[in-house]
């Protein structure tokens, strides 16, 4: 139902369809249909969406790890949505433009 | 039993790992949310020299004029002009952002948010309603009574945003920013006190002044939180060109349209803005106020919207130092008094640490 619309609009969906994700898996989710985060820059834009997101509390770290395979260990943060997080998305759905018009 | 031990011990320093990762990330997002408030200070600071110059250059000195003459009345014609300018301002603000949009990659989620604008309109309106209340009490401050007032008097901004966002957004306010709110009050009450001594003594009142001086306080201070909605579902960036788009809008298609049906000279004089030294005047305002907002918008998220204020009042010992160095106005012992308890208030506020600001609202349980 999201695809396509603006980045936040998205995001909460694909935590609302799949559970708990990792900040990189959904990088690559994002990579793969928006065209604008398929670059590193898009990736990091993604990824500082992700933390606004947790700065608004509409999800909130379930997990967290390093990345062993790079230099200086990356922290890599796993998500879940919130209730307030599927609130508004349920206002965002009621709220968007039909497909096609 | 050994190999229990040893991978007892594995997990042990992988947790130790991730949380002092975890503490580094969070204390560099806060610290660049702080950084960006900063940023927007320096920049607030400098607006108020070409904001304060416009009032004095031609064409807009013929354009005063002529609505005096016109109306016998000086305080209309400071307010006629007053809506001019921050309808100029607006658009302005609009350009400088179209070519930030365009320089980071923005104009995608632009498209895509303007076509689901719904979700998000009465904010940007709102936002944008309040700013615009803000800007034109500022340049009201200015105009009667003069730029460093404007800039401090301003200051109580922060005070109430922090409380509607707190009380409306749910944003999170601890005992040591209740203090610092307490503080920037003290600072803007002796502020506002200074303005009024040297007015009185001078036997002039500009009842006008002040009060733009108040829509200053309380319009920035509920534009933050009308933001902080509409950015929880938009990036701050092209939130931001929402909001003043949606002021252009109120300005241009609403207000000065109605002025001039009413008579007063508001398409009259825009021919002549292109002179060189006014251009260069009109550019820097552009510049100065829309960067100082982008950084302001960006800081929100980060540090929240009574933090990002507070941190931002900082502006107003800018201004004053700008002021001074750049047109060598004396603004007044206690005027600049008032600015530093202001800004020991905004210190306050944001000494906390990052730890207790790492989610804004009570978020309720993750699924």
């Amino acid at each position: 139902m999201m695809e396509g619309r603006p980045v936040k609009f998205r995001l909460l969906e694909i935590f609302a369809e799949k559970g708990h994700l990792w900040n990189y898996e959904i990088t690559d989710i994002m990579a793969n249909e928006y065209k604008d985060r398929k670059s590193k820059y898009g990736q990091q834009a993604t990824n500082w969406d992700l933390i606004e997101l947790a700065a608004s509390g509409f999800i909130k770290e379930t997990d967290a790890s390093i990345d062993e395979n790079k230099r200086n260990g990356n922290l890599l943060i796993e998500y879940g949505l919130t209730s307030i997080g599927r609130g508004e998305l349920e206002r965002l759905k009621n709220t968007i433009s039909p497909r096609g018009e | 039993m050994e190999a229990n031990a040893n991978y007892d011990d594995t997990k042990a320093s992988m947790v130790e790992k991730i949380n002092a990762r975890r503490k580094l990330d969070n204390k560099r997002r806060v610290l660049f949310g702080y950084a960006m408030a900063l940023f927007c200070a320096v920049l607030w600071g400098l607006w108020y020299i070409p904001g304060d110059m416009v009032w004095y250059l031609d064409p807009f000195v013929t354009m005063q004029a002529e609505i005096t003459a016109m109306t016998g009345s000086e305080t209309t014609s400071f307010m006629v002009f007053a809506v001019m300018i921050t309808g100029i301002n607006a658009l302005l603000i609009v350009l400088t952002l179209c070519i930030w949009n365009l320089f980071m990659g923005k104009f995608s989620e632009m498209k895509r948010t303007f076509k689901e604008v719904k979700a998000a309109d009465k904010w940007y309106f709102l936002a944008a309603a309040c700013g615009a209340t803000a800007v034109l009490g500022s340049f009201m401050a200015m105009g009667f009574i003069g730029a460093a007032f404007a800039a401090v008097t301003a200051l109580m901004y922060p005070v109430v945003g922090s409380i509607v966002s707190r009380t409306w957004l749910g944003q999170k306010i601890s005992r040591r920013a209740m203090m610092g709110i307490i503080v920037i009050v003290l600072g803007g009450i002796t502020a506002y006190v200074s303005g009024f001594i040297d007015e009185v003594s001078s036997g002039n009142i500009p009842v006008w002044g002040f009060i733009g001086g108040i829509m200053a306080a309380v319009g920035w201070g509920f534009e933050g939180c009308f933001a902080g909605k509409a950015l929880d579902v938009s990036e701050p960036d092209v939130g931001l060109h929402m909001r003043f788009i949606f002021e252009t809008l109120i300005w241009w298609v609403i207000v000065i349209p109605i002025l001039a049906i009413a008579g007063f000279p508001m398409f009259d004089y825009l021919g002549m803005i292109f002179e060189p030294t006014m251009l260069t005047v009109l550019i820097m305002l552009g510049l100065t106020f829309g960067f100082c907002y982008v950084a302001w918008y960006k800081s929100f998220p980060l540090i929240g919207v009574g933090r990002g204020q507070a941190v931002g009042s900082v502006y107003a010992i800018m201004a004053v130092v700008f002021i001074y160095m750049f047109t060598g106005a004396n603004p007044g012992w206690l005027l600049v008094l008032g600015a530093v308890i202001c800004v020991i208030g905004g210190g306050l506020m944001a000494s906390e640490g990052s730890e207790e600001i790492s989610s804004l609202r009570e978020t309720g349980a993750v699924e």
